[in-house]
């Protein structure tokens, strides 16, 4: 026996849909996504015994730690072409035009942290404690994350008309 | 200009939509136990094989640590003792064995390393198998006295020319060899993609391939 009883089954199963969403907002890449998640996955298991009780809060760190690690094995496989924003990314049907053209991939342009911020926060539905608490930073940093980069995708929705108006205000 | 809550909004959407059909694979939870599994043998056998090592050790291996007057460890008995010269003195009063301290890995390091780069290797190739991302992404590695590069790369295809290579427990494996240049293409990760290694002809494959792709 390996020592993991059946209740881990039972939350890699229930805990898996909603890791590697945030793992593929977080990198923005499906295949990276499902390595992290493995990977975030196994450190869970190797701290079972510790954390069986709570163990979402843990599996959700290492996914968001791992994400950020992503630019240290970049060139460990093969380059995918379906992130989103790029070129061969094919978006669900219904799926408007500034979401799929404008907001995603400005959301994709934020640093890492900024992004992690909105995933934890706006996908995941964390308040800014559980947030902070994932990330490991302080409730200001989190709110002071959220502002800019809700500032950066506000100028990247803004219609250009509306843009030129506010520099000629300024 | 939007407001926070049109933004926020938009972008939960946004967010959700994105990422609404990708679910895991049913093999999830049999891949991180088979992981797990093969980890923990990892360990156990790291765990093993140094206090093994130390004892099989006797002059080939000093141990250092702290406080070394004072630090007996246990397996001192495995030394070898000089020979007893014939002798009429009266024999020692005879002391107790001194009772053994437990030791762990962590205590002590090895210092003797027989483990050095063959001479032609180049100065980037610090250890039997080392990554490296100069000249290029790749991996150097020796072997029986002699240090090989390979190349690390990706790519979308194969080549339609590139042939089965058939290597155990690395399936779906292709390979060429044009201007004695091997390269050998191996499956990425979910089927998606492939993973190029290339490494001159001489090279030993199967090294190659074990040291670089993970196992199936």
């Amino acid at each position: 026996m390996d020592g993991l009883g059946s209740d881990f089954d039972e939350f890699v199963r229930d805990s898996s849909p909603a890791l590697l969403r945030t793992a593929y907002l977080l990198t923005g890449d499906r295949g990276h996504a499902e390595d992290v998640v493995q990977t975030a996955l196994l450190q869970v298991a190797r701290k079972w015994r510790r954390i069986r009780g709570e163990p979402t809060p843990y599996a959700r760190r290492a996914v968001v730690n791992l994400a950020k690690n992503r630019w240290r094995d970049r060139f460990r496989r093969p380059r995918e072409s379906t992130a989103i924003g790029e070129p061969g990314y094919a978006p669900p049907p219904d799926a408007d035009v500034l979401l799929r053209q404008v907001l995603l991939p400005a959301v994709m342009e934020l640093p890492a942290r900024q992004r992690a911020v909105l995933v934890l926060r706006y996908f995941q539905d964390l308040s800014v404690e559980q947030t902070a608490a994932v990330l490991g930073c302080s409730t200001g940093t989190v709110k002071s994350q959220t502002h800019y980069a809700l500032s950066k995708l506000r100028v990247a929705l803004a219609d250009p008309a509306e843009q030129k108006e506010n520099d000629h205000a300024n | 200009m939007r407001t926070d809550d049109e933004l926020t909004t938009l972008l939960r959407r946004g967010l959700a939509q994105a990422s609404a059909d990708l679910d895991p694979s049913p093999e999830l939870v049999h891949a991180v136990r088979r992981r797990y599994v093969r980890s923990r043998r990892r360990r156990v056998a790291v765990a093993v094989a140094v206090p093994a090592a130390a004892l099989a050790a006797g002059s080939g291996l000093a141990l250092a640590g702290g406080g070394t007057t004072n630090h007996t460890p246990s397996h001192t008995a495995g030394a070898v003792s000089p020979p007893l010269a014939p002798s009429t003195e009266p024999a020692a009063p005879s002391t107790k064995p001194v009772s053994s301290t437990p030791v762990k890995p962590a205590s002590y390091r090895v210092v003797l390393s027989n483990r050095r780069a063959p001479a032609s290797c180049p100065a980037n190739a610090t250890g039997p198998v080392s990554k490296t991302a100069s000249p290029r992404p790749g991996v150097w590695f020796w072997t029986n006295g002699e240090c090989f590069f390979v190349g690390v790369g990706g790519a979308d295809t194969k080549p339609g020319d590139a042939a089965p290579l058939h290597i155990n427990g690395f399936p779906g494996l292709y390979s060429t060899l044009k201007d004695g240049v091997r390269t050998i293409y191996a499956p990425g990760i979910g089927g998606r993609g492939w993973w190029v290694l290339d490494m001159p002809a001489n090279t030993p494959l199967d090294t190659a391939v074990r040291i670089i792709v993970p196992a199936n």
